[in-house]
């Protein structure tokens, strides 16, 4: 398993967002589970942590995770 | 015609939101909590926050009710040690505080990862749905998904005091693979996807009397036998068990060298086959029961 | 000086149909003489055409054609649609082959891939279809046509039912020059249904044991529909059919077409498109096409071929499809794709690899497919002339110059970033690039659509408008914006992206009005083959893979 975290810059989330947690997804063939929770961390970053039994696709990874940090307002999460 | 949500698409969570009254479920053991299976992990498969489970509690018409949903498409639905041990909490839950139980069900069986752990748990389930029964407090199987309830998950579903399927769902305990396996293409070919749901879908389980609802692929009518099915449950006893043996051995007696399962049909009061072949839920029941008549 | 000799070729073929002698009554052939009737009337050095587009097959007669071998049959120059049967791999393994111009290659993809390994493949080139048919007329006309008809009667006409395919496309070169036809049928009767190829273009007809060989290639299960196929529908019914109101369309079929098919009566609906896009259609009667139709979407749908299961519903949707007097179903591959070269605005479709120019093929090195029509559809038609609103649209944005023409056709291509098996779909270099692929085909890469001809490029990233690039480094850097995840894709610059997306060169999903979170099954008009069924009111007969009650 290949394990990896980043901190990303992010606009903060929005303070009308009411869930402590939601989940996306299912682990499987071609998918993937996301867990988004709301922490203690800077605001103004998107913590992120990735465990992948497919090595070799960091590059991909962390570009796509940037990409959703800058587009949408993920800080403290 | 539009289209619809249907419920064998759903995912577990919205299963689950949709059959029990808006905003009244609570997640118990949410993934935050993390309780991963030990044994994926270090066999290097990635593993699910929630184990492939999703319990809580809930209200399906303002009645308290605990309820479980399997997540099929995380390896398959099968039960490992921690998806085993939420479902039995779930019961134990249940029975302490006489709350009904349901659980939607997809799954496999056993996750052969885990082996005799996933079998333990499973059992550790099949006990607590009896010390539920035992208090008479209902407990109900869901089947409604391709996936269906196989292997030991097929078996804990005929434990329960009752089964509500859909035309999608399977019940049994050899997959159709594994039945050709053994005995050969001539006598079951799996690849024959009419021929598996004549043997083991929903509707054949509906006539045959193992499904005690056969209903639309839709939560609403799904939530809707639910609820018929919250007031009542009996125990496992010796003598109940005889009789459900006696009934299985007419049945095998009747039936048993039967090659054609339209014959099973129509032996069962079918006199349509094509139209019950193509009907849905309450349609399928229509035409079931006007051949008993 | 000489006196030329004249009639030749019919001399020929009247020394040819004498040697069958007493192998056939008149024109009929029992199935036991055929491999000796067929070494009587092939001759070493033929020009020999194998019926088979990718749905039906001459199958009976390419099985008997490979039990012979090569002392009695070689030096043949093949001519064919497509190679798709064990049966046609065998003639090249036994050496039969002087050379093939085929088209497609599919089912045989990895055989002929071996084949070309083992120098065993010498191919003159792949063609699109239109392109081989033509050829028929000019320099590959083919001495001896094994064909497959559906019925013959007692004279020797033809019934070629649903799927006429590209049979008088093959007769019709074939017998006017003085070859010979041989036709295979499923039965042998007095009348017919309606004549479609008349008795004196058919030389011997033979009643196979079996009936022809025909696959259901073009029915899609609802149910395989993924989220990601929706949502680049979404993207692609609102950034380019409404945009530019598209009228007349062909679909390469496929899950993600499909999508898109089962979403006009429900999103298009809400859109309030119907009426103003997909009116006219050159497709097959493809079974995803049923509630668009059932809807009052489709005013004509023009087929190449039938698809297995649709008889009675375009027989009874006869102001829709193309039927016979008989009132059964009728296509025309030759004719379909002429009218999906010049007669749409439109060709929508997918491709397995996409390098950064826009080129695009299926052709890797070990699995050589060919192109089957998609050059002749996914191409700019420049001998064009009557104009429509879509077609000025899209020529107005590709800037045309004083030797231009005004208008062009869109000619779009819908992937996904990746592949099965995460195999990036756009490629730095094709690798039908490749040194040895090319060698095989003399030097000529296996391209199936040129960058050129592509007016736009849908992922689930968003839309590249690459025809309203105006340089070589705009549209790639364009197709990069689109290409994900891809090491294509990652090596975007993300200046140039956030330009080309400020000129509406690169679009969003949000930049066309959707919103990914929308995508979702529960869009489509039915979410499984039953659905179809219940829409079509039970005229839709699915073949048996495709039944669950």
């Amino acid at each position: 398993m290949e394990k990896f975290t980043k901190a990303f810059p992010s606009k903060p989330l929005k303070s009308t967002a009411g869930k402590p947690w939601a989940l996306a997804g299912v682990v499987g063939s071609g998918n993937l589970e996301v867990l988004v929770e709301r922490g203690s961390r800077p605001s103004d970053a998107m913590d992120c942590h990735i465990e992948t039994s497919i090595p070799g696709y960091k590059a991909s990874w962390l570009a796509a995770l940037a990409d959703f940090a800058h587009h949408y307002p993920a800080g403290g999460t | 015609m539009t289209g619809t949500s249907l419920f064998h698409e759903q995912t577990a969570r919205q299963r689950i939101a949709a059959v029990t009254d808006a905003g009244s479920f609570v997640e118990l053991l949410p993934p935050p909590e993390r309780l991963t299976s030990p044994y994926l992990a270090q066999l290097g498969i990635p593993v699910s926050f929630d184990d492939g489970i999703v319990i809580g509690k809930a209200r399906i018409g303002g009645k308290k009710i605990y309820i479980a949903a399997q997540v099929g498409q995380f390896v398959g639905g099968a039960v490992g040690e921690i998806h085993g041990a939420k479902l039995t909490g779930l019961f134990k839950a249940a029975s302490r505080d006489r709350v009904p139980c349901a659980v939607i069900i997809e799954s496999g069986g056993v996750r052969l990862h885990e082996g005799s752990a996933g079998e333990i748990a499973i059992t550790e389930t099949m006990r607590a749905i009896f010390e539920c029964r035992a208090k008479k407090v209902p407990t109900i199987a869901v089947i409604a998904s391709d996936i269906g309830a196989y292997g030991g998950i097929g078996i804990l579903s005929t434990c329960c005091d009752f089964r509500v399927m859909t035309e999608h769902g399977r019940l049994g305990i050899s997959g159709p693979i594994v039945i050709e396996k053994w005995m050969g293409k001539k006598a079951y070919d799996s690849s024959n996807r009419a021929l598996v749901w004549k043997t083991s879908g929903g509707k054949t389980k509906y006539l045959l009397g193992d499904a005690d609802a056969l209903v639309h692929d839709d939560a609403g009518a799904v939530r809707e036998a639910i609820g018929k099915l919250l007031a009542k449950s009996s125990p496992v006893t010796l003598k109940n068990a005889k009789a459900r043996q006696a009934v299985l051995a007419k049945r095998l007696k009747r039936f048993g060298k039967t090659e054609n399962p339209d014959d099973v049909w129509k032996g069962m009061g079918v006199r349509d086959i094509a139209g019950a072949s193509i009907a849905s839920g309450p349609e399928f029941v229509a035409l079931a029961k006007a051949g008993r008549k | 000086m000489g006196t030329a000799e004249i009639a030749v070729r019919r001399k020929n073929k009247a020394q040819r149909i004498d040697r069958v002698g007493r192998l056939a009554r008149g024109k009929f052939v029992s199935p036991n003489n055929v491999p000796a009737l067929l070494k009587r009337i092939i001759e070493p050095g033929d020009i020999l055409c194998l019926e088979g587009d990718n749905q039906k097959q001459a199958d009976f007669l390419a099985n008997q054609l490979a039990t012979l071998d090569k002392k009695d049959l070689r030096d043949i120059h093949l001519v064919m649609s497509c190679i798709t049967l064990p049966a046609h791999i065998e003639l090249f393994k036994k050496g039969m082959i002087r050379q093939v111009d085929f088209c497609f290659a599919g089912p045989q993809g990895t055989a002929v891939a071996d084949l070309v390994k083992a120098k065993k493949f010498p191919v003159g080139a792949i063609h699109t279809y239109n392109e081989l048919y033509g050829r028929y007329y000019i320099d590959l006309t083919p001495r001896v046509a094994l064909i497959a008809a559906a019925k013959a009667d007692r004279k020797g006409n033809l019934f070629l039912a649903a799927n006429t395919e590209e049979t008088p496309a093959i007769v019709e070169p074939t017998a006017f020059s003085d070859g010979i036809v041989f036709a295979q049928v499923n039965e042998i009767v007095d009348k017919l249904p309606r004549i479609d190829i008349p008795a004196d273009q058919v030389d011997f007809v033979v009643e196979a044991p079996y009936p022809m060989h025909l696959q259901a290639l073009f029915t899609r299960d609802p149910a395989a529909i993924t989220d990601v196929q929706i949502l680049m529908a979404m993207v692609a019914l609102r950034g380019i059919y409404e945009k530019y109101e598209v009228q007349s369309l062909n679909h390469g079929v496929g899950f993600n077409t499909a999508a898109i098919e089962l979403l006009l009566p429900t999103y298009g609906e809400r859109l309030g498109l119907k009426g103003k896009i997909c009116k006219y259609w050159m497709v097959n009667p493809l079974p995803t096409m049923i509630p668009a139709i059932e809807s009052g979407w489709i005013e004509r749908v023009f087929s190449v071929g039938g698809e297995v299961g649709m008889e009675r519903y375009t027989a009874a949707r006869s102001d829709v499809f193309s039927t016979g007097r008989d009132g059964s179903f009728h296509s025309n591959r030759a004719m379909g794709q002429l009218a999906g070269h010049y007669a749409v605005d439109m060709f929508i479709g997918a491709s397995l690899q996409i390098d950064v120019n826009g080129n695009s093929s299926t052709v890797s090195k070990n699995r050589i497919t060919g192109f089957g029509g998609a050059p002749n559809m996914g191409c700019q038609p420049t001998g064009r002339r009557h104009p429509t609103k879509a077609w000025l649209k899209a020529g107005a944005e590709a800037n045309p110059g004083p030797g231009s023409l005004p208008g062009r056709k869109l000619v779009v291509q819908l992937v996904e970033t990746f592949q099965a098996g995460r195999v990036p779909t756009f490629v730095e270099e094709l690798d039908a690039q490749d040194p040895s692929i090319k060698k095989a085909l003399h030097g000529v890469a296996p391209v199936m659509i040129y960058g050129d001809d592509v007016t736009h490029i849908v992922t689930e990233e968003g839309i590249a408008n690459v025809g309203a690039c105006r340089s070589v480094a705009e549209r790639q850097a364009a197709i990069r914006a689109v290409a994900g995840y891809t090491p294509v894709g990652l090596k975007r610059k993300k200046r140039e992206t956030e330009e080309l997306r400020r000129r509406g060169i690169v679009q969003l999903p949000e930049d066309v009005g959707v919103r990914p979170s929308e995508a979702s099954r529960s869009l489509l008009a039915t979410q499984d083959i039953k659905g179809l069924v219940r829409w079509s009111k039970g005229l839709y007969d699915p073949p048996a893979q495709f039944v669950d009650w």
